[in-house]
């Protein structure tokens, strides 16, 4: 083998471990770009359903600042069915907690399962775990959660005596270190605490 | 009884990269000790180190010590000032015959933690500390024997450093260890006729 013919195979086999390179560098990245547009869609906005008439319904959105819950009127697309209604009113009310600038916020991804609705007079609502993963953690932010919600379904489901929270489908000992979700909650307590709340 | 919450691997809110609400409320805890000794009231700590502690401990420590008063500290970045909760009791059970329900223990305490609760909160506002009196549904005041309240402590902005300022910890101490002075000859006379 001459000196000639070396150097070009040198140089052959260093070109051919660039290309091999470059197709490993667009291969990893192809992956990085897949995952990101997923992890991406799984933390996007939890939109209304957009089945169903709009109806004004009332709300009770928390504010940590202040300490307060305030009933809110929004518009919402309903179904006519009751869980599915009880669904929509909680969505609208963790739509604006996931917002940008919320008085209460909540993690993007935050949302709820499923809400089962048990006679006589039980609600059941599933969160999801990004939903906990993103609560403040204090006696007064997670109270002031179970507050809105406990208080939202009430206003929009006639007939509700108790709330149970639930987390990915299982008890959990509290919401975030403080407020104790292994009981139910009495709507009735709730209403009274509401007033505390909107007294501030 | 002084309840500093959390404690050991359970640090409670992640207030700052470096600021752990258990630590707040040792500390905070042990400030109220030094000003309820100074007023001449003996007072006693759940946990005296930094140790994992489950709520049913806590009461079951606080029960067997028979105390006047039961008070659980936390710490929040959301409240402004300081927050008072009485427990918030699952349905009434009978609680008359020899052994007492665990979940529903607080129910012959209730009334006197939310006299005692409005009590504090009105010493608070006094010293000018913003202060409220809510209920919860917060373990283990569920399980305590006497009136038993949990109070939060929160800054008045978004600084959460505040939390840990010895001036701010020693304004709501004292103004807490005044008006537990003033309420606790009524828990003691209160206490020695139910005995």
């Amino acid at each position: 083998m001459t000196q000639r013919q070396f150097f070009v195979i040198i140089a052959l086999l260093f070109a051919l471990t660039m290309a091999m390179a470059l197709y490993v560098w667009q291969l990893r990245r192809r992956e990085w770009i897949s995952q990101r547009v997923t992890v991406s869609a799984k933390a996007q906005h939890v939109a209304p359903p957009t089945s169903g008439a709009k109806e004004q319904v009332t709300i009770y959105v928390a504010d940590d600042r202040a300490g307060t819950l305030r009933a809110q009127s929004v518009s919402v697309p309903l179904a006519s069915a009751r869980q599915p209604r009880a669904e929509s009113v909680l969505r609208a009310l963790i739509n604006i907690y996931t917002s940008k600038n919320s008085p209460h916020p909540l993690a993007m991804g935050a949302d709820i399962r499923n809400v089962f609705l048990v006679d006589p007079g039980l609600a059941v609502i599933d969160l999801n775990s990004p939903f906990v993963d993103g609560q403040v953690s204090g006696i007064l932010p997670e109270e002031l959660t179970v507050a809105s919600m406990v208080e939202t379904l009430a206003a929009n489901i006639p007939g509700l005596t108790r709330v149970k929270i639930l987390v990915d489908g299982k008890e959990r000992s509290t919401l975030a270190g403080h407020i104790d979700l292994s009981g139910f909650f009495d709507v009735s307590q709730f209403a009274e605490l509401t007033k505390e709340f909107s007294a501030t | 009884m002084i309840d500093p919450a959390h404690g050991g691997s359970e640090s409670g809110a992640v207030l700052s990269p470096v600021i752990l609400e258990k630590d707040v409320n040792f500390a905070f805890a042990r400030r109220l000790r030094q000003d309820l000794t100074s007023r001449g009231i003996l007072s006693q700590l759940t946990r005296e180190a930094d140790v994992n502690l489950s709520t049913d401990d806590r009461a079951a420590k606080a029960n067997a010590a028979h105390p006047l008063l039961y008070i659980c500290l936390h710490a929040s970045s959301e409240g402004g000032g300081a927050t008072l909760f009485s427990a918030i009791l699952p349905e009434a059970v009978n609680n008359n015959g020899p052994f007492i329900d665990w979940n529903t223990a607080q129910s012959a305490s209730l009334a006197a933690s939310r006299t005692v609760e409005q009590q504090l909160a009105g010493s608070l506002q006094r010293s000018g500390i913003s202060a409220r009196a809510l209920m919860a549904p917060v373990q283990p005041l569920n399980s305590i024997t006497a009136p038993a309240l949990a109070i939060e402590i929160s800054p008045t902005g978004a600084d959460v450093s505040q939390l840990i300022a010895p001036e701010f910890q020693q304004k709501i101490s004292v103004a807490l260890a005044n008006g537990i002075a003033g309420i606790i000859p009524a828990l003691a006379q209160s206490s020695g006729a139910q005995h």
